[in-house]
């Protein structure tokens, strides 16, 4: 067996589980005809796969299949009517919302090139007017004099041409996040709460509880499993940007820690996202930490620790970033209040790997 | 045979992303007791290996609104379960600090109090010598032994699952293959009891 150089095992190995191309499995196979030692490295090989072939699977507890399947029934209930806004929706509400700023814009023009009489209560004036190149025909009717029509065209061009193209932006962005987002988490199902009651005696039940709610809510957050096919590849920045922005969102109300929050979910390309809904616990009347959400990727690993809490005297939120293997990949802390970056360290005790990551872990609540 | 048993996993995942409930019953049925088997040996513990295997469960659950027929269901089913494994044992390891609790750990622990059998005893007494042989492995052996043989990863997935090289896998596979065949050999089990048996695992 020592006698053999590593890539050679290797591929005596790949021909015994059949990872080999048959055409270098055809060459090995020679190989092996005339070379002892991979013919008996091959034969080892199979002996031990035969031995332990006699071990038979062992048999999942019939208990656990019920709690699965009502569940599953649970979320299967829940995608049927799953309301997601489709494009051509998102698009025409865009175009809708455009239509009604230009149309504002426009009679507030009416009125104001009308003068004081008369054209205000034009009803030429009121009639829509569906863009901004009609709005300015429809002022020329007016006949005005021509630095008057310069004067009305400049103040319809800037109002009208950045409101419209910001709105659909607005509008289509939250086209994932938005309506998911809204959703209210529906009533505890009778079958889940029976699910819950049968895991009452063990110790992941408040987190499954969390992830259950948290499902509610996040429906669509959930590990994308090409995500987790890459395994290590992080999952496209649009999937990532929206759960975390809605999530810094719902963190932080104030304007000044909704830009932290912001700049915090922009993505970083080497980083595994959470693919999964957060598991995000928080603890009213704890100010040392007052919120604490964990982010796995679609194949459970931790890659994601935030924790909010007053340090100090002022409310930080820190940001950690763990890679495939668990190690701290990046630490990011900011004062919630000012959006002012501070020390990675602003809070105590914070994990750090991911192998330190306890979901269930007591709160911090000193200061 | 209903007409979902032979449907693909992949095919019965987007029924199920589709609101059919039917169609995961049938994966369930279909991966429980192999997830559960493969975790059972890779914690050594019933308890715990159940939870697990739960909570996978409960994540594809979760994540099927986002499936895409791209991915292999069978292998980021048992990525799911392994990484879920490995998640637990951190953190235990972290939280008690003791290095024995270690997946796995107890079964060792038994595995090496148990007495040598007579050979005549050996053959009735297959089942647990393999069981203790399995046990004996460092856990990352006993990974991805299982994960090839259990839950039939190439090494290239096993590779990505675990977050380990390719070569490494299969020094691991390797190392994993001869200590089971000393470990069987000094446990009295001999290539006679495996034909006995009838059985072969070569496809």
């Amino acid at each position: 067996m020592t006698s053999l150089p590593h890539p050679e095992r290797d591929l005596v190995l790949d021909l015994a589980y059949g990872e080999l191309p048959e055409r270098e499995a055809r060459r090995l196979r020679a190989h092996l005809e005339a070379c002892a030692d991979c013919r008996s490295e091959l034969e080892r090989i199979e002996g031990t796969r035969r031995l332990m072939s006699a071990l038979p699977l062992e048999q999942a507890p019939e208990r656990g299949e019920r709690i699965l399947l009502a569940a599953a029934r649970e979320a299967a209930g829940r995608a049927r009517p799953r309301w997601r806004m489709p494009g051509w929706l998102a698009g025409s509400l865009a175009l809708a919302a455009t239509v009604v700023v230009v149309t504002v814009v426009s009679i507030r023009i009416a009125r104001e090139s009308a003068g004081p009489l008369g054209a205000g209560h034009d009803p030429n004036a009121l009639l829509p007017t569906p863009a901004p190149a009609e709005a300015r025909r429809s002022e020329d009717s007016f006949a005005k004099a021509p630095e008057e029509r310069a004067v009305a065209s400049a103040q319809a061009q800037p109002p009208s041409a950045p409101p419209a193209r910001p709105s659909p932006g607005r509008l289509s962005a939250p086209k994932a996040a938005g309506p998911r987002y809204a959703e209210p988490p529906p009533a505890v199902s009778r079958e889940e709460d029976l699910a819950r009651r049968d895991n009452a005696a063990r110790p992941h039940d408040e987190e499954r509880e969390a992830k259950a709610s948290l499902k509610a809510e996040e429906p669509g957050l959930a590990g994308a499993p090409a995500g987790a096919m890459a395994l290590q590849a992080p999952a496209s920045s649009a999937e990532m940007e929206a759960p975390r922005a809605a999530a810094a969102k719902r963190a932080a109300p104030a304007a000044a820690g909704g830009s932290a929050a912001a700049d915090l979910a922009r993505p970083n390309g080497s980083l595994g996202p959470a693919a999964t809904a957060p598991d995000v616990r928080t603890f009213p009347g704890c100010a040392g930490e007052s919120r604490r959400e964990i982010g796995r990727d679609a194949a459970g690993r931790v890659v994601r620790y935030v924790r909010e809490g007053s340090a100090s005297g002022r409310r930080v939120r820190v940001e950690l970033a763990f890679g495939p293997d668990g190690r701290l990949v990046r630490t990011q802390a900011r004062d919630l209040d000012t959006g002012v970056e501070v020390p990675g360290e602003a809070l105590p005790g914070l994990p750090r790997s991911a192998a330190e990551v306890d979901p269930g872990a007591a709160p911090r609540c000193g200061p | 045979m209903p007409v979902e048993d032979r449907e693909s996993d992949e095919r019965l995942m987007l029924r199920f992303r589709g609101g059919d409930s039917v169609a995961f019953e049938v994966l369930v049925r279909r991966h429980r007791t192999p997830v559960f088997s493969f975790l059972v040996r890779l914690v050594g513990d019933r308890g715990r290996a159940e939870d697990l295997c739960q909570d996978a469960f409960l994540r594809v659950v979760k994540a099927a609104p986002d499936w895409e027929e791209r991915a292999a269901f069978r292998t980021w089913l048992f990525t799911i379960a392994r990484n879920l494994a490995a998640d637990e044992a951190r953190r235990s390891v972290f939280r008690r600090a003791d290095p024995l609790d270690t997946p796995g750990g107890e079964a060792v622990r038994a595995a090496a109090a148990d007495p040598l059998p007579d050979r005549a005893a050996a053959s009735a007494q297959l089942r647990p010598r393999l069981e203790a042989a399995l046990a004996a492995l460092p856990a990352e052996q006993r990974e991805v032994f299982l994960l090839r043989e259990h839950a039939g990863l190439r090494f290239a997935e096993i590779a990505s699952a675990t977050g380990t090289p390719e070569n490494t896998v299969k020094s691991r596979m390797r190392y994993a293959l001869e200590a089971l065949r000393e470990k069987l050999a000094a446990l009295g089990v001999s290539a006679d009891d495996a034909e006995a048996d009838g059985r072969s695992a070569l496809p």
